[in-house]
């Protein structure tokens, strides 16, 4: 009964907003929202399996791209385009998937990184398809009749995007593939000897991650109609790893927090652009030395240890 | 045209090995790649600035204090980066050594902007030689003779008795510990040596592109040439840098200007995708 009458007031709530709050705030709660499905697909394949990854913003570019062109050269669909894109997206995973079974740490880091400067380069040198560093200006998508045109008409197909897309990584998480991904993380040894197959589930994680990156870099070339390859450069990348590390990884709830917090941080200190860098790298070292549960993770850890002292304290007196 | 863009190559190749030197020497003995070592190649074009043109000294004094100054810079970064996390995951160093980078360039950024620097040149810029045509400047000399006086240099100093320690350090860490040398001590001489390197590279590379927070670039090349010598060999790497400077200008030069990058990464995929170990794997397993 808890449970429906909170489902009813997210939904209330969900409904509301946008017609309470500017444009401005509308588009900042779609923004956070793709950063979100970018951070939990992310966590998928860092947070879950420990496979680092530096090009992550190729994926999102992938998946921005071919959605784009799809939509402009062969006139399909929206709602077509946005999820094969994806698909594409982990499709062109794979091609980095499959080395990246042999590579692990630094190498992977590495590897990662060179494929997505091969993917920006590729876009900003295939000039005749992607009109390069001059970027693509995209139509406003359209659903069938509806044209969604305003952020607040994105905001109804984002945000269930996203809500979607939540609910399928946390049911992953509680099933046997989300910890054989885990357990990959744990001891690649011990995974395999249990009969967890390293490569299968590797390379799912990849084509998994990329497809979330894939859907996320589609719902931004819809909200900000204009893709230039500078956008996906690697220190996005480093940026989405920042989004994780600094919420908690492997927690559906800390990949929000993430997301939420690095994509309000420069409107909040819009003015001082030039100290931004250096706060996300400050922010970034601070966490992964002394917080590296991230802000989720000390959140959880502090509760747990009132709400166990709350229980011991009677007792005691 | 040919030996045009092999001479820039090698040029090029030579400072690339020299950062890449830097990154096998801590990886080795820290088993951390450090991912800010761009940065210090950075700091040191900033130091030759700041020493040259701002406090205009000799070159002599620039020299030595821009090595002194990234000596001490990389003693504070072992300090920061790599004692608090010795014992961390591989994914956490090189987030943290991501993250060091970022606050270097941004500090470069804070104090100097984006703007573009430039260093003159030590030697005179006027062509000294012309072999077949090409012409070669004093400069180049300086940079080519330079680079190979600091690999020497970096031989010598492995026959010193710290030296043999950090090789030590590098080959058995337990074994180094138990026969009595101080890891601590190592491992700060260890970052102190590896960012001399980078920071001599950063004041070699400075008049050739000018010095600017982006000039962390080089670091691309360089983890390529210490990928092509499989982040252990020494040989290897100063080959790889080479390998990447003349096939880079090569191809720049043959096909576009936009293969100069491409190429840089398409070797990097290549060697980690056939022979993650590096072309040069002497067979000497890692330790685990």
């Amino acid at each position: 009964m808890k449970r429906v009458g909170l489902t009813l007031v997210g939904a209330l709530i969900f409904v509301a907003l946008p017609f309470l709050v500017n444009n401005y705030v509308v588009y900042l709660s779609n923004l956070i929202a793709i950063n979100v499905i970018l951070a939990i697909g992310l966590d998928i394949l860092t947070g879950w399996t420990g496979q680092i990854s530096l090009g992550h913003a190729g994926f999102a570019a992938v998946g921005a791209y071919a959605s784009g062109l799809a939509i402009l050269h062969l006139g399909m669909p929206f709602w077509l385009a946005l999820p094969l894109a994806a698909l594409f997206a982990a499709l062109v995973s794979l091609v980095i998937g499959f080395p990246a079974l042999r590579l692990s740490g630094h190498y992977l880091a590495l590897a990662t990184f060179g494929f997505g400067e091969v993917i920006q380069l590729t876009i900003i040198h295939a000039e005749r398809l992607t009109n390069g560093p001059r970027g693509l200006w995209l139509p406003a998508p359209a659903l069938g009749p509806l044209k969604l045109g305003t952020d607040r008409s994105l905001y109804f197909l984002i945000i269930p995007v996203t809500a979607v897309l939540l609910l399928l990584a946390w049911n992953l998480s509680h099933s046997g593939m989300g910890r054989a991904l885990l357990s990959i993380r744990m001891s690649e040894l011990a995974a395999s000897s249990v009969g967890i197959s390293l490569p299968r589930y590797k390379t799912l994680a990849f084509a998994l991650s990329a497809f979330y990156a894939g859907i996320a870099g589609g719902l931004f070339g819809a909200l900000v109609k204009f893709l230039d390859p500078g956008a996906f450069s690697v220190w996005q990348s480093i940026l989405y790893l920042t989004m994780i590390a600094v919420g908690g990884m492997r927690s559906i709830s800390g990949a929000v927090i993430g997301a939420a917090l690095l994509t309000l941080l420069p409107e909040v200190l819009g003015g001082l652009q030039s100290y931004m860098e250096l706060g996300y790298g400050v922010l970034l070292l601070t966490f992964i030395i002394f917080i590296p549960e991230g802000i989720y993770g000390r959140l959880g850890a502090t509760l747990e240890s009132w709400r166990s002292r709350a229980a011991t304290a009677p007792s005691g007196a | 045209m040919f030996l045009d863009l092999l001479i820039s190559g090698l040029l090029a190749g030579s400072l690339y090995a020299l950062v890449a030197l830097g990154l096998v020497v801590i990886f080795k003995a820290t088993d951390v790649v450090n991912f800010a070592q761009g940065e210090i190649v950075m700091a040191g074009g900033y130091f030759g600035i700041l020493f040259h043109n701002v406090l205009g000294q000799n070159w002599i004094v620039t020299i030595l204090a821009t090595l002194a100054c990234s000596l001490v810079l990389g003693l504070l970064l072992e300090r920061v980066a790599n004692r608090p996390l010795m014992r961390a995951q591989s994914f956490t160093v090189i987030i943290a050594t991501i993250g060091l980078g970022i606050i270097l360039r941004n500090i470069a950024r804070i104090i100097w902007t984006d703007d573009v620097y430039a260093l003159p040149p030590v030697v005179t810029a006027r062509p000294i030689a012309q072999l077949a045509g090409v012409t070669l400047t004093a400069q180049s000399f300086f940079v080519l003779l330079s680079a190979l006086g600091l690999v020497g240099a970096l031989y010598g100093f492995f026959q010193t008795k710290l030296g043999k320690a950090m090789r030590a350090v590098q080959q058995n860490r337990t074994g180094a510990e138990l026969v009595g040398i101080e890891l601590p001590l190592i491992f700060a001489l260890t970052w102190a040596v590896s960012a001399c390197l980078a920071g001599a590279a950063g004041f070699l590379l400075a008049p050739l592109v000018g010095v600017s927070p982006a000039m962390g670039w080089i670091a691309v090349k360089a983890f390529v040439a210490a990928i092509i010598g499989g982040f252990t060999s020494i040989p290897g790497t100063i080959a790889g840098g080479f390998v990447v400077g003349v096939v880079e200008n090569l191809a720049g030069g043959y096909i576009s200007t936009a293969m100069k990058d491409i190429v840089t990464y398409a070797i990097l995929i290549g060697v980690l995708m056939v022979r993650p170990s590096g072309l040069f794997e002497r067979g000497l397993s890692r330790r685990a």
